[in-house]
């Protein structure tokens, strides 16, 4: 009993965490790249894209729930103007879409559960794979819903060159943060 | 064998440091040439037999090229954080050279391809 509510209240922080996060950056990302934004809710650049690859593969499926909480969150106010149902599946879309990725190429044994064999090639495959469905999955919901007159065929190109972008660009700011701090370490030494 | 950890936070911390390895060896388009890779490999041999090279002893490598082209080399490695020096504690006039994690990186990468590529033979 008390493990589990070890387990579950680690899981509860994990949650916490990674929709603290993506809301920030979805803050950060609206700041620094409106100027880029081609449609209500697409850019052809999306930092916060970056963090779902690393909160879904990091964390997990409590990665992946913190994600979806934090898009309902943020498109709150469109509940009105959509309705609840394309909110709903647009968070799920935007949390759960990576994870079921992560599962498929889990299941292909392409990635491992514990991400013991990934390389850079295996990491680039989930970024492309993520991006194609990601795009692809949120033009369906908006044109299913036929939200804002959505042209699905045009808006999709732009969501998925702004995933792809976002999800490069924190990758490689990661790697070459991690690059000087071990230059930085090594000259200390 | 002590089983993988169950704790969430803890899978979660081992899982993000397979990701930032994974994330270190991305390409960075600042890929080597032959000659810098015969110098990196020369070093890295000789570190591996437990005799790590000497700067001076890498720029006299006549069969890599003369004094000074080895030592610009030696010199971009160095920036391109594939090699590092150290120095003994009583001797700090002679500099060894060894590789960075980077380096290690990029031969455990190298190993694995060839695996693959027996793998892919083998089948």
């Amino acid at each position: 009993m008390k493990r589990s509510l070890g387990v579950l209240s680690q899981w509860l922080l994990m949650t916490a965490a990674s929709a603290f996060l993506f809301i920030q950056f979805f803050r950060l990302n609206a700041w620094l790249f409106s100027w880029l934004e081609h449609a209500q809710g697409i850019n052809w650049v999306f930092l916060p894209a970056g963090f779902r690859v690393l909160l879904v593969l990091g964390m997990g499926l409590p990665g992946a729930v913190g994600i979806f909480c934090a898009n309902l969150w943020l498109d709150t106010d469109s509940i009105g103007a959509q309705g609840w149902l394309s909110v709903l599946l647009t968070a799920a879309a935007s949390g759960l879409g990576p994870w079921a990725i992560k599962y498929w190429m889990e299941s292909r044994q392409l990635l491992d559960r514990h991400l013991h064999h990934i390389t850079a090639s295996r990491l680039l495959h989930f970024v492309l794979v993520y991006a194609v469905v990601n795009a692809v999955l949120h033009q369906t919901i908006r044109w299913s819903f036929d939200l804002s007159n959505s042209k699905p065929w045009l808006d999709v190109w732009p969501m998925f060159v702004g995933d792809a972008m976002g999800a490069l660009a924190i990758l490689y700011t990661v790697k070459f943060s991690l690059t000087w701090l071990r230059q930085r370490a090594n000259k200390r030494a | 064998m002590p089983s993988i950890p169950h704790s969430p936070l803890a899978s979660a911390y081992f899982r993000f440091l397979q990701l930032a390895k994974a994330v270190e060896s991305l390409p960075d388009g600042v890929p080597m040439d032959a000659n810098e890779s015969a110098l990196l490999e020369a070093v890295v041999l000789r570190w591996h037999e437990g005799q790590p090279m000497t700067v001076r002893e890498a720029i006299s490598l006549a069969s890599l090229g003369s004094p000074a082209t080895l030592h610009k080399r030696v010199t971009r490695l160095r920036q391109k954080d594939m090699l590092s020096t150290f120095s003994e504690p009583g001797d700090r006039r002679a500099k060894f050279l060894i590789p960075t994690q980077q380096a290690l990186d990029h031969f455990d990468q190298l190993g694995r391809s060839m695996q693959q590529a027996h793998g892919i033979q083998a089948a």
